[in-house]
């Protein structure tokens, strides 16, 4: 077992016009038997950095260690690492047990080490049953199980997983997840996995790495992340449905500092300027609690454009809200209610802003109904309206 | 590897005389004259032939020789003379055509045989005949895939191909040179609604995981018949090479998505050179840096729409119009305008192609 290290490491694919930057600047100490999730949108450089691990693309510039072994010019067989890819084939004549011994038959592994090795994965993953199995005879998830075993065989310091779930059904996909996380703690090793679906890195990971056009954007717990991101991108990335997002003007008067949005300023906005006259759209205000709101007129922000963000379940219906926080209440008109049972979602329009509500299932509410909501304003989140990153307050 | 043809040439300036191969339907796989290859003997040769039966026999003043493979009568050999010295040569001939095929018998399995037609030049005749030799249908869709592995050892490569695809009579692999081999598959209703793109994706994530290699798959066409079967794989390798130029990251190229690319790699030179002198004066392009690019990939992914790039592209919207602006400034080209984005993609792209053909040239140097 052994941790990863990644210093200062950049990709770069050259092309005609100087090359494109695939991993920009990449620093970051994987923990020994550290679950890491890699997240981000596509073409975010998740993939190229595992490979980079993997020792399968080359580093433009940059050191990776495993444990405390410099790896650049390791080759990547030599490099004690497994991957899981998500286009895995089980070989089709061959026994589950001849289909995890393969690899290390390969490998000119002696042949009784090869089966205490098969044996112990398959312990580890309960499929022991399954070993004199052909992959016909195996459902998707004993299937996907025996996949992950090719890779435990080889008893790797490092388990590289490149979107291994992207391939499977919903319902697998969530079966998965939990097998995975479960392997994770029966192994003890470090694990680097990589997805594009935040859902997976929120439940799998121990720490998340989110990325941007191959910038590290934020590195930390998936509590941390969804509860404090550091920009707008990770703030909308982590969190479904994600986080609503609406520019504000904050403004100070004598009941304190508030963010208003669904105001009309200047001439450009004209019949907007008129719809809100004839109140078709009513302007909001929240207003922040003092010490939040005296940091933000501190920072010199009052008068200036920020944008607001707040997570669906930050908005309440519930009518102590109101009383708790009635100067934050907004009135909006419901678009779509989604019933999913343990939850719904209300779709609002909110001074003509659409905004997604995560609602008790309870409520009432329908289509073209009115409703008052609160946006907690201890949960509002403010980013800088053009760096867009997040304001400390 | 040798072919009857070549066996042929070897001969043909030693013996004075026409001399050929039949097979025993008749049909010439091999002769001196090369315009008679794949036409038929006139039937009543055919006739005589088949009754005949002696080894030896002359019709027409026409030697003919039986060789056989065991019992069976494998193929005619012939010379036009019938004189004593011609019937000693079309005997030595007839040894060596026997040795040939017995050669071809110990060496020739499946992958061997569809090796020769992709990397041989053997005649149609040929193909459709060692063909029905190893009961291998001819008219059948098949696709070529070059796995392109770069350090890996020959022997588990096989292994790792040879595994996951061990039905033998509808997959035959075979490594062509130092880093690349050849994956000749049998193309079924199931793998063309999964989609083929779906199979080299597989062969990727399987080799590169087992050999911990980097892997790059290319799709050539589909071929009716094994007489396209040559043509499949020079498509592959034209996916290949286009997908290394135009899409260099991505590890899967299929010769049917290979977009504008194809054409591009189709055109001479000089006249990229001449158009890229035109669109980008003195080489302008080689100031922009790659959130220019970026943004342009964004603007075109999101049909010039500002708003919906800015969001694909996670920036404000501000930045983007600012770019577009700066491209404007360098170059002339408003990418905003249909025409003038449409010639800043092609640019680009052709900028990409000649990158990639100066590399060739400096690595010749």
């Amino acid at each position: 077992m052994a941790g990863v290290k990644l210093k200062n490491v950049y990709k770069k694919y050259e092309s005609a016009h100087g090359g494109v930057m695939a991993v920009n600047d990449f620093n970051l100490d994987i923990e020994d038997k550290e679950f890491l999730i890699l997240v981000g949108p596509s073409g975010c450089g998740k993939t190229t950095t595992l490979r980079m691990i993997a020792g399968l693309e080359e580093i433009t510039a940059g050191e990776v260690y495993i444990g405390d072994k410099l790896i650049n010019d390791v080759q990547p067989k030599d490099r004690d690492i497994a991957m899981v890819f998500q286009n895995y084939a089980l070989y089709p004549h061959m026994t589950v047990f001849d289909n995890m011994a393969f690899g290390l038959k390969l490998r000119k592994t002696p042949k009784h080490e090869i089966k205490k090795k098969v044996y112990e994965a398959a312990r580890i993953l309960e499929i022991e049953h399954l070993l004199d199995r052909k992959p016909k005879a195996l459902s998707g998830g004993q299937r996907q199980r025996v996949a992950l075993g090719r890779a435990i065989v080889r008893e790797p310091k490092v388990f590289l997983m490149d979107e291994p779930l992207s391939n499977l059904d919903a319902k697998l996909r969530v079966q998965m997840r939990v097998e995975i996380t479960r392997l994770h703690q029966k192994l003890k090793t470090t694990i680097i996995y990589v997805t594009h679906d935040q859902t997976e890195a929120m439940t799998m990971g121990t720490r998340i790495v989110v990325m941007k056009d191959g910038f590290i954007q934020q590195v930390d717990s998936p509590q941390v992340l969804y509860e404090k991101p550091v920009n707008v991108f990770v703030g909308g990335f982590m969190g479904s449905p994600p986080m609503n997002f609406v520019k504000t003007t904050v403004k100070k008067d004598g009941k304190g500092v508030s963010l208003n949005f669904g105001e009309v300023e200047g001439s450009a906005l004209k019949n907007r300027a008129q719809a809100v006259e004839a109140k078709a759209i009513k302007p909001s205000a929240i207003y922040l609690p003092a010490e939040r709101g005296a940091k933000l007129e501190e920072l010199g922000y009052v008068d200036k454009e920020v944008i607001m963000g707040i997570r669906p379940e930050n908005i309440e219906d519930e009518p102590h809200y109101q009383e708790q926080y009635p100067d934050a209440v907004v009135e909006g008109i419901v678009d779509v209610k989604e019933a999913l049972g343990a939850e719904s979602y209300l779709y609002v329009k909110i001074s003509d802003v659409d905004f997604t509500a995560r609602v008790d299932p309870s409520n009432k509410f329908k289509p073209d109904d009115e409703v008052l909501l609160v946006f907690d304003p201890t949960r509002v989140h403010v980013f800088d309206g053009k760096t867009e990153k997040i304001l400390p307050v | 590897m040798q072919s009857y043809q070549d066996l042929v040439h070897e001969v043909i300036d030693i013996i004075d005389h026409e001399i050929g191969v039949v097979d025993p339907d008749g049909t010439v796989l091999a002769c001196s004259d090369t315009g008679k290859i794949g036409s038929s003997l006139p039937d009543t040769f055919i006739d005589h032939i088949l009754k005949n039966t002696e080894d030896c026999f002359i019709i027409d003043q026409h030697t003919f020789r039986k060789v056989y493979s065991g019992q069976k009568i494998n193929v005619f050999t012939y010379i036009c003379s019938d004189s004593e010295t011609a019937k000693k040569m079309l005997d030595l001939f007839s040894v060596s055509v026997s040795h040939y095929y017995q050669f071809c018998l110990s060496r020739l399995d499946r992958a061997s045989f569809f090796r020769s037609i992709i990397m041989e030049n053997l005649s149609e005749h040929e193909i459709v005949y060692r063909a029905r030799e190893l009961r291998i249908p001819v008219e059948i869709p098949r696709m070529v895939f070059l796995i392109s592995v770069a350090g890996a050892d020959d022997n588990a490569c096989m292994s790792v191909l040879k595994n996951m695809f061990p039905d033998r009579v509808h997959s035959s692999m075979f490594k062509i040179n130092a880093s690349n081999y050849l994956l000749v598959r049998t193309i079924k209703e199931a793998d063309r609604k999964k989609g083929v793109a779906d199979i080299a994706h597989m062969v990727k994530d399987n080799v590169s995981s087992e050999l911990m290699v980097d892997t790059r798959v290319s799709i050539g066409t589909e071929s009716a018949s094994l007489l396209d079967l040559k043509k499949s794989y020079q498509n592959a390798v034209i996916a290949d090479i286009t997908g290394r130029i135009f899409e260099g990251k991505e590890k899967v190229a299929d010769y049917n998505k290979l977009g504008i690319g194809r054409l591009i790699y189709k055109l001479p030179e000089e006249s990229c050179r001449i158009f890229l002198e035109e669109v980008f004066p003195g080489g302008s392009y080689k100031t922009f840096d790659e959130e220019m690019f970026k943004t342009i990939e964004g603007l075109f992914e999101c049909n010039f729409n500002i708003s919906k790039a800015a969001e694909v592209l996670f920036v404000h919207r501000n930045s983007v119009i600012y770019r577009i602006q700066k491209i404007q400034k360098i170059t002339g080209l408003d990418v905003r305008n249909f025409n003038d984005a449409v010639i800043f993609k092609i640019a680009s792209l052709v900028s990409k192609y000649l990158s990639y053909i100066d590399k060739q040239k400096e690595c010749r140097i």
